[in-house]
């Protein structure tokens, strides 16, 4: 009898080491997969409310960056155009397409374009595009060629990496509170 | 020419990744052969014995079949170089710098296979053959480093101009990871050519024959790198720029570890039985995992490297130049073709979306206002460049970012239109 149930209980061991390897190799596959939700590889870039194309106004129409991004050189932040800037062509331009129907929608509910932001820094930095335009640089050093994009993305880090190395090859000031508030 | 070859980027890339497949497992199983067999006979000679195994001799001349050979993997290695730099990025570094990696790499096979030659032309135990054995696999390690780091810098083209006051980034924790990644794929090839190419292949039935453990050690190698995979690559994952990364890249990781997970039962059922059922599929599951860490480097440096991204990074002749004008860096191709900016087809081009001659679309109809300008054409060419809203009726009128040249094309064409 003794015999028997030694007989029966021997693969147990085995059936754990199994399961325990199993077990190793699944957990490894779902660390990787917890990497990409956690690092956002999983997430879909966002959309915007209107596809915008920038390479019809940036690129075909050659229309400069500050025409709708106007706080670029004297604020903080280079800011979306309001709807009425928009308006100001597309209340007669290209009136029948969808996308431009959906920009007459907003103004008959009287409501904001809430443009998704792309390029946005944690709330402790203080960066300025005023001093970077000053300082002569180019936008497309931090945003590439946005005019060869159908829809925008980013394209830079932005991390503190990035901003010291440029900041060093520049020669710009690299105090703390130069960035971090 | 390089701009040339650069319209068949798809082509070039794809001939790429068939070069980096080729070479990635050759140079594995070279480094991996070589540095075994060089460990077996170091213990060998400290054990006081005269001869080492006869598997050494046999892995040496798999691993490094022939001078031929060798050639072949570095010439695959200058050309999957040169492509790189072809499509990726001509100024990512010096020329001198890729040569000294050439150099060091081609310096490093060529020892080997000349370590290889002696050893078993002369007997196992001359000793300059091992120094020079050693220094072989210690210049391809070392290359290969540099190799692996170089690819993770593909990853972060934002550092590229800056590279030549930053040589501290060649070293990349990233690039760290990938090496360590070569270094376990070069434990599983190895393993694998222990496991099946020693001359100690035997019936299945019959028990392990007096190899030296050449079998025992082969199938602890493989297993030690396949189980070791997933963390490696967990490291991977966590230290890839977030920009790189991607779906596809995480599927794939998760089959690279579905791959190791199978290579490892395998293994155990190998070292189970004692027999060799199905050889052909541990060496298959070796080369897919091979092929898919291959791969992962190409979906992250294609999720990346895109023209927009690489806007902007190439060093510019004058930094001080201010805002970019789309339309300078590109003439029109009736200017280029008389050598002058045409105002017509600029006109044409630029200003037709609000503007018609004789009637109202977003801007005023040009016949009213043009006529006001025709005895002074350098103020319109001025409000051209540097527009401003002068009539309430209208929307302001953007800047164009044209240049002056482009200004008085427009303006000769708009006078010479409305002029009676």
């Amino acid at each position: 009898m003794s015999h028997e149930s030694q007989k029966t209980s021997a693969p147990w061991p085995k059936r754990l080491i199994r399961l325990a390897v199993l077990g190793y190799f699944v957990l490894f596959a779902l660390l990787v997969v917890a990497t990409g939700f956690l690092r956002g590889f999983f997430t879909p870039p966002a959309s915007q409310p209107i596809a915008f194309p920038h390479t019809v106004h940036a690129d075909k129409l050659g229309l400069a960056c500050d025409f709708c991004h106007s706080g670029v050189e004297q604020e903080a932040s280079a800011g979306a155009p309001a709807l009425s800037l928009c308006l100001s062509c597309h209340n007669s331009i290209a009136t029948d397409r969808p996308e431009i129907k959906k920009l007459l929608e907003y103004e008959r509910r009287g409501e904001p374009v809430r443009w998704e932001r792309l390029h946005a820094l944690p709330s402790f930095i203080h960066f300025t595009h005023q001093r970077h335009i000053q300082a002569k640089l180019t936008c497309d050093a931090c945003h590439g060629a946005v005019e060869q994009m159908a829809e925008v993305r980013r394209v830079r880090s932005l991390d503190m990496g990035w901003c010291v190395s440029c900041h060093r090859e520049k020669g710009a000031s690299r105090d703390c509170a130069t960035c971090h508030k | 020419m390089l701009p040339e070859i650069q319209n068949h980027l798809v082509l070039l890339k794809w001939l790429l990744i068939v070069l980096i497949a080729l070479v990635c497992p050759l140079l594995a199983l070279m480094l991996g052969g070589t540095t075994a067999s060089l460990a077996s006979i170091g213990i060998t000679r400290r054990t006081g014995q005269k001869d080492s195994p006869a598997w050494v001799n046999a892995l040496l001349k798999r691993a490094n079949p022939s001078a031929q050979h060798d050639t072949l993997v570095v010439l695959t290695v200058i050309a999957s170089l040169l492509l790189f730099k072809i499509i990726y990025r001509p100024q990512l570094f010096s020329n001198l710098a890729w040569a000294g990696l050439i150099w060091m790499l081609a310096t490093g096979l060529g020892l080997m296979v000349a370590c290889r030659y002696r050893l078993t032309g002369r007997g196992l135990l001359d000793r300059a053959a091992l120094a020079e054995g050693g220094i072989g696999v210690a210049l391809v390690t070392v290359s290969y480093f540099a190799l692996a780091c170089t690819e993770s810098l593909l990853l972060t083209p934002e550092y590229w101009p800056r590279m030549a006051g930053l040589p501290y980034l060649f070293l990349s924790w990233h690039g760290l990871a990938r090496f360590a990644e070569f270094i376990l794929l070069t434990g599983a090839i190895t393993g694998n050519a222990l496991l099946f190419s020693s001359p100690a292949q035997r019936p299945p039935e019959a028990d392990l024959p007096p190899d030296g453990g050449a079998h025992r050690i082969g199938a602890w190698l493989a297993l030690g790198s396949l189980f070791l995979w997933p963390v490696v690559l967990c490291l991977d994952m966590a230290l890839i720029p977030a920009l790189a990364a991607s779906r596809l890249l995480s599927g794939l990781a998760v089959l690279s570890i579905l791959l190791a997970a199978s290579g490892v039962v395998w293994l155990a059922m190998y070292l189970q039985r004692r027999q060799g059922q199905f050889t052909h599929l541990f060496i298959g599951i070796v080369l897919l995992l091979f092929w898919c860490w291959a791969f992962m480097g190409h979906v992250a440096r294609e999720k990346i490297l895109i023209p927009a991204t690489l806007a902007g990074l190439a060093p510019k002749p004058k930094p001080d130049t201010a805002k970019p004008q789309p339309d300078a860096a590109k003439p029109q191709p009736d200017a280029v073709a008389r050598g002058t900016v045409d105002g017509k087809s600029l006109f044409e081009q630029k200003c037709t979306v609000c503007h018609s001659f004789d009637q109202r679309v977003v801007g005023p109809p040009l016949n009213d206002v043009v006529p006001n300008y025709s005895a002074q054409p350098a103020e319109l060419k001025s409000f051209l460049q540097n527009p401003v809203k002068r009539n309430p009726d209208y929307p302001a009128m953007p800047n164009l970012g044209l240049t002056a040249e482009q200004a008085e094309a427009i303006a000769g064409y708009l006078l010479q239109q409305v002029s009676p």
